[in-house]
């Protein structure tokens, strides 16, 4: 369960920290956003991989296998969020939020 | 490095140093990297390519009835070690050691067995996804040193090409996301850099590691030095047991010792269901994946039952319960071993390519960054290619390196799986009973991929490229079909009896047969390419439009 | 072009052959540095060996990454030829 919430937090991340590049505000909000508002996204950002991690670290693996699975669920958080921001990028904060609210249900009922 | 002898900086020469040490040996990583992502899943292919297993259904007595079974074919036996089936293997695995066996894997012998019923089962000859593996890190055809020298070679090119490509790639961070489809040479090189940066940190260690598994072999010198050459001391050591211990275990699992006689009355075996019921009481998720039984039918029998899988990465680190054979009664089991910090870290990198203990979700995520990684290789060798395109046209014709590079690419590339689907092919149409069936089945495997290599050098670029790549999506897609037609488990059967190794196979053939067709696909309908194949004549000649290629192959 | 293929060809060489022996030298000299040291032997084994792929690589990325030929050469045979030494001398210590 641990690395399924790990799973669905890892978009949700990458899209904030993606949200922090000018590059990609203007894929999704067809405009830059302001300096307070990218801080803020890459903070969040940062924050969301760190409960990612807690999550692996939570699994009962040990120390090294929950880094490894950490890391490939990083690759693919990171693959689906380049493959939105290239095809369909209006859609990557909806997809995103999805994804979180699977992550905070998976995280209520697993405890 | 420049051919006008000019100063550069490091991102320039490590950009020449990062496309020499790639492209050179590329075809070969191709095949290593794609080789190797499927060993992930070795024991699943090898379950596939014996359907004879496949009326293996397990259930609650499994464990019960294959110690029945082991009982009556070899009551002598110095040990037993049972695989139970579970998501890797539909049937049961048996190895047993007679009295007087040799040490290691020569002693060891090996029957399959039905998880239903008990019985021993016949499953029809073949490598299975062991040649795959095999082949990954010896090649084939060749003294299994030379194989490993050609591999670890490779592996060091793999490495510096890894490195000076993080070096060059100067925009790692701001383009971690980019990925501009539809633009011919730019959308090659986002597709080689997002998956090279995606999965950056598998891409080092598997690389690393690699040259890890083969050190005893390509950098013996560190033992010669410090042990002055005495190679067995040091493995002793490395296993924790400081007086000189031979016997080296089995590799997959097998602790079978090669057994002194023991003067002893026979004594009866401890019933193995309240066992079982304790060690899944203790492990709910995963349950029990091995039964290891010493001695059986005598006072001093033990029986071990070891967890699926495992929790850590290295051999050994799952949990294991010890009992006494004949009442039952718990025992302690003997200490693991306390492992140095650097004995850890190159355990837990080597755990990470090897993947023999990871559970399924884990396992797949490293199958998802092999699968990554193959594209990374691929990608690159087809930039190289659609890089020198603008040249060639000034050029008006194709240098024969540069026409090689495109042959190899489709042989290595698309020719690799097609040879791979061909041997899956081949494993059900050859017949069950003919002379060295499991070599025949690698035979095909090669002769494929060398019609390949045929067919990519007669037929023009384009065309090869689309016939072989929608030859795989075709040849992928069916396997499934065959299998159920040729005595297999069909896929909604097996998904239904809970054989995941056989219905994850024939998934995993859908899925490549669609990523192929995709490919084939969006090659198909980017227009062509018209390139001169030979020396321009002169007027009259068409200037080839400049088209965007297909912007993503997967495999 | 001569003086292109003479210099990849040297730096080539300096990559993959010296390279190969600052390895062997940093796998020995490293390796008995640190059991001298007090590491296990396994231990001293281990990091040794993973430093002396690590040397290998960067010896490939020197040769092809400093200004020319020679100091590619020199950049490798100079580490090698001290490692080489200490191995010699640390051998004939502990033996």
């Amino acid at each position: 369960m641990s690395a399924w919430i790990a799973g669905a937090l890892a978009l949700p991340a990458f899209t904030a920290l993606s949200l922090a590049m000018e590059r990609h505000q203007d894929q999704v909000f067809g405009r830059a956003l302001s300096v307070n508002t990218t801080v803020a996204w890459r903070l969040t950002g940062i924050a969301l991989l760190g409960l990612s991690l807690a999550s692996c670290l939570a699994a009962g693996w040990s120390g090294a296998v929950a880094v490894t699975a950490w890391v490939g669920v990083l690759t693919l958080g990171a693959m689906v969020t380049g493959w939105t921001l290239a095809y369909v990028p209006r859609h990557l904060l909806r997809l995103a939020g999805v994804s979180l609210a699977a992550a905070a249900l998976g995280f209520v009922f697993s405890s | 490095m420049r051919p006008d002898g000019k100063p550069e900086g490091l991102r320039q020469s490590m950009s020449w140093l990062h496309t020499w040490s790639g492209l050179l040996l590329g075809w070969l990583l191709y095949a290593v990297f794609f080789t190797g992502t499927l060993s992930y899943f070795l024991d699943e292919i090898t379950d596939w390519m014996r359907p004879e297993l496949h009326q293996s259904i397990p259930g609650p007595q499994t464990a019960a009835l294959a110690l029945a079974t082991m009982q009556k074919l070899t009551p002598d036996a110095t040990s037993w070690t049972i695989n139970l089936p579970g998501e890797r293997q539909t049937a049961v695995e048996a190895n047993f050691r007679q009295p007087g066996a040799a040490a290691g894997r020569a002693g060891n012998q090996r029957v399959q067995l039905d998880a239903g019923t008990g019985e021993v089962l016949q499953p029809r000859e073949t490598r299975g996804g062991s040649f795959l593996y095999r082949f990954h890190f010896e090649l084939y055809a060749m003294p299994r040193v030379w194989g490993r020298w050609i591999v670890g070679i490779a592996t060091m090119f793999m490495f510096v090409a890894i490195i000076s490509g993080v070096i060059t790639h100067k925009k790692i961070f701001t383009e971690f996301f980019t990925f501009r489809p539809r633009k011919g040479q730019r959308s090659w090189l986002d597709a080689h850099n997002a998956t090279a940066v995606l999965a950056l940190p598998f891409h080092i260690i598997i690389t690393f590691s690699g040259l890890l598994l083969l050190m005893f072999m390509l950098m013996p010198w560190g033992i010669d030095a410090v042990y002055n050459g005495d190679t067995q001391k040091y493995f002793a050591e490395s296993r924790g047991r400081p007086a000189a211990a031979a016997g080296a275990s089995g590799e997959r699992g097998d602790a079978g010792r090669a057994g002194r006689a023991q003067s002893a009355e026979p004594a009866q075996l401890t019933a193995i269901a309240p066992l079982m019921a304790a060690a899944q009481a203790r492990w709910p998720d995963r349950g029990v994946g091995t039964i290891v039984v010493q001695r059986p039918g005598t006072p001093q029998a033990t029986i071990e039952l070891r967890e699926q899988g495992a929790r850590a990465l290295v051999r050994g680190g799952g949990e294991r319960l010890l009992f006494n054979g004949v009442t039952g009664a718990p025992q302690t089991p003997p200490e693991a071993r306390a492992t140095s910090s650097a004995q850890a870290v190159s355990g837990a990198m080597m755990g990470i390519h090897l993947g023999r203990f990871a559970d399924p979700a884990l396992r797949w995520l490293l199958f998802l960054s092999g699968v990554i990684g193959t594209v990374m290789a691929g990608s690159g060798m087809v930039l190289w290619v659609v890089k020198r395109l603008p040249e060639r046209r000034k050029l008006g014709r194709t240098p024969r390196g540069h026409r090689l590079v495109e042959v190899l690419n489709i042989a290595a590339i698309a020719g690799l799986s097609v040879a791979t689907a061909g041997y899956f092919w081949a494993n059900r149409l050859l017949p069950v009973d003919i002379a060295q069936r499991a070599d025949m089945e690698i035979r095909s495997f090669f002769v494929v991929w060398g019609l390949c290599l045929l067919h990519a050098m007669l037929r023009p670029h384009r065309r090869a490229w689309l016939e072989q790549l929608w030859l795989a999506a075709i040849a992928f897609a069916a396997l499934p079909l065959l299998n159920a037609a040729t005595g297999g488990a069909a896929l909604p059967a097996a998904m239904l009896h809970g054989q995941w190794s056989v219905a994850g196979f024939d998934l995993v053939a859908l899925a490549l047969g669609v990523l192929h067709g995709f490919a084939a696909w969006k090659l198909g309908a980017s227009g062509a390419i018209a390139l001169p194949q030979r020396a321009a004549s002169g007027a009259g000649m068409r200037i080839p439009r400049p088209v965007a290629q297909s912007p993503e192959k997967q495999q | 072009m001569g003086r292109y293929r003479l210099a990849v060809a040297s730096r080539a060489l300096a990559a993959i052959g010296g390279g190969y022996a600052l390895a062997c030298a940093t796998a020995a000299g490293i390796g008995l540095a640190l059991a001298r040291a007090g590491s296990s032997g396994v231990d001293a084994v281990m990091w040794a060996t993973m430093l002396a792929f690590i040397a290998h690589a960067l010896a490939a990325l020197w040769s092809f990454g400093c200004a020319n030929a020679w100091r590619a050469w020199l950049g490798i045979a100079v580490p090698a030829a001290l490692l080489g030494a200490l191995t010699f001398v640390l051998r004939g210590a502990g033996a």
